[in-house]
């Protein structure tokens, strides 16, 4: 019954992709006050981290605490090569970033997909310390505790993404191609497979599929799209330090990911327009707004599993199947007298 | 005897405990052996031995005169050497025709020559139709198998091991909570395998459907072969005798 009130699925993703494109026009045609621009910019450089992120948490079920560390190694590469050492132009310097990113996460997966469950999650969380304490001490690359200031902003020839509303559109564009390189490898064979991995691992060796490639790759691919959400970060902050790349800012993923929704695109997208609008409202609470925060954490995790987009999800469902049993209700029954 | 599987001196400890010791045997091609021996004989650990679930500290595996003791499980898996498990695996977010249907994508195609048997000739929606039937679990195609009984779970996990094309196939416990019918129907459908060129190694512990339906038996205790040879052999051994009966002193 609810099939039948429903587009085919290659009509939901077109339709699908196409709101999203609109959202992010709108957003950036009729938001013209610059506060709203700089959050917007910080939840669509967290997203484009946190959608990749989804894929190695929420599909293959391994929950990584580092992934702060990777968001800090791309900030780093820019603002090294940029300004702290050299003076590229951002451009240049981010496929370097990208691909500095690419070798020292596939290194290290050797290393961590030797482990499973907590144990995976502890080595992820030993990286991202590892890399923080990197980015504090290697003061040659870095700038040490003190961070490294006076980074570019990018531009294309004459066109400087220098205003909030012009670095809107490179952090909207890059965005979009974040969401749906996702999107496209979730719904096919690296899908299927990620979530044979979360099911049960084991049997899909058995079955023949190189477990480990693909969770390499997945590894790559989130840890690639961290350290491009930090070059974004590093480019819109002009400065940075350390203490943007801690423990917590992996801990904040996470917490995108369990309140949003794991398993699915959307949730963690949703996950962290939450949490950036929360953290506004209760801004003012002081030392309460971590506990409100947390209270919320818990309350999802108990109450709703599939997180925020579950919720919505299931009331959907809801209002759909009522849709449907009204329509079936009215519908003259077979043999009925006229 | 032509042998496609030859095991030799598989060891394996795990702290002070020695799991398997150096066991060597061959299983000879379109045949179906039994491993059987007491609970915590060392069956299981010896399966995941050779199908690389573990690794061997010592010892040889070969399929096809092809070394698998360095491979990776899924290569070996994809080499045909297959197997089920004591406790029933199947994804659980899958149906029953997904389930062999990514088993059949991930395998690889069928190649193996000199196999008859039912799933192996076509594209994949043949394949799978034809092992579904062959199963009768065509009503439970959909199904999640969560919302199927013992029997037709069992049967899926057979179904989705077969779907690999193996030419060897290692079913661990397949008989666990069947009563003696519904082991002889699964034997039914094993034997029609075996006539169609599979090769099967049966691991279970239970003497009496074993000595029935098995060609050839080795005998596990305490991780290290006890006894070998046919059904009557097997039962006439005074060491085996001892283990089941429990006069071993």
């Amino acid at each position: 019954m609810i099939e039948r009130l429903l587009p085919s699925s290659t009509a939901r993703a077109i339709i699908g992709w196409l709101i999203v494109a609109a959202i992010l026009v709108l957003l950036w045609a009729l938001v013209g006050n610059n506060y709203h621009l700089r959050l917007l910019i910080s939840a669509g450089t967290a997203m484009i981290a946190v959608i990749p992120f989804g894929l190695l948490m929420g599909h293959m079920g391994y929950m990584a605490m580092g992934q702060g560390g990777f968001v800090g190694v791309g900030a780093y590469v820019i603002g090294c090569f940029t300004v702290q050492r050299f003076e590229l132009d951002f451009w240049a310097v981010l496929p370097v970033s990208i691909i500095i990113t690419a070798v020292l996460a596939y290194g290290f997966s050797f290393l961590l997909f030797r482990l499973r469950g907590y144990h995976f999650s502890i080595g992820t969380l030993a990286l991202g310390q590892l890399l923080y304490l990197a980015f504090d001490s290697w003061e040659w690359v870095t700038g040490g505790p003190h961070g490294t200031s006076g980074i570019p902003r990018p531009a294309i020839g004459e066109y400087v993404f220098g205003t909030n509303s012009r670095f809107f559109i490179l952090v909207a564009v890059i965005l979009f191609i974040s969401a749906f390189s996702s999107w496209w490898l979730a719904r096919g064979q690296v899908g299927r497979a990620l979530s044979a991995i979360r099911q049960d691992e084991d049997l899909a060796a058995a079955r023949g599929l190189n477990v480990l490639r693909y969770k390499q790759f997945i590894f790559v691919f989130a840890a690639v799209w961290a350290g491009v959400s930090g070059a974004l970060y590093a480019a819109m902050q002009i400065s940075i330090d350390p203490s943007s790349f801690t423990i917590w800012s992996s801990f904040q993923q996470v917490i995108y990911v369990i309140i949003g929704g794991t398993g699915t695109l959307l949730g963690p997208a949703i996950g962290v327009i939450f949490i950036t609008f929360l953290d506004q409202l209760i801004a003012d609470f002081g030392v309460w707004n971590q506990l409100i925060l947390g209270s919320l954490i818990v309350i999802t995790v108990l109450f709703f599993r599939g997180g925020l987009w579950g919720g919505i999800r299931m009331l959907a469902r809801l209002a759909l199947n009522a849709v449907g049993l009204a329509r079936a209700a009215k519908a003259p029954r077979p043999g009925a007298a006229e | 005897m032509d042998a496609i599987l030859q095991i030799e001196n598989l060891s394996k400890r795990f702290g002070g405990v020695e799991a398997v010791k150096a066991v060597s045997f061959d299983v000879p091609r379109g045949g179906l052996v039994g491993l059987i021996g007491p609970n915590g004989a060392g069956k299981t650990t010896f399966v995941n031995l050779v199908t690389k679930h573990d690794s061997p500290d010592t010892g040889t595996v070969m399929l096809d005169a092809k070394p698998m003791h360095n491979l990776p499980s899924f290569k070996v898996a994809r080499a045909g050497l297959a197997r089920t498990y004591q406790k029933n695996r199947l994804f659980f977010e899958e149906s029953v025709a997904e389930n062999l249907r990514t088993a059949m994508i991930w395998g690889g195609a069928a190649k193996h020559e000199g196999l008859r048997y039912p799933g192996l000739q076509g594209r994949e929606e043949e394949r799978t139709k034809e092992l579904l039937d062959f199963f009768a679990l065509t009503p439970q195609r959909d199904s999640l198998p969560s919302g199927l009984s013992h029997l037709h779970r069992r049967r899926a996990e057979v179904a989705q091991a077969l779907a690999l094309a193996p030419k060897l196939l290692m079913l661990d416990e397949p008989f666990a909570g069947f009563s003696r019918d519904e082991a002889f129907d699964l034997i039914e459908h094993l034997r029609a395998c075996q006539k169609g060129g599979l090769t099967m190694l049966l691991i279970d512990h239970n003497m009496e459907v074993m000595m029935e339906v098995c060609e050839y038996l080795y005998v596990m205790h305490h991780g290290a072969l006890l006894a070998a040879g046919t059904p009557n052999e097997v039962r006439a051994n005074q060491d085996v005798i001892n283990v089941y009966l429990g006069a071993e002193t």
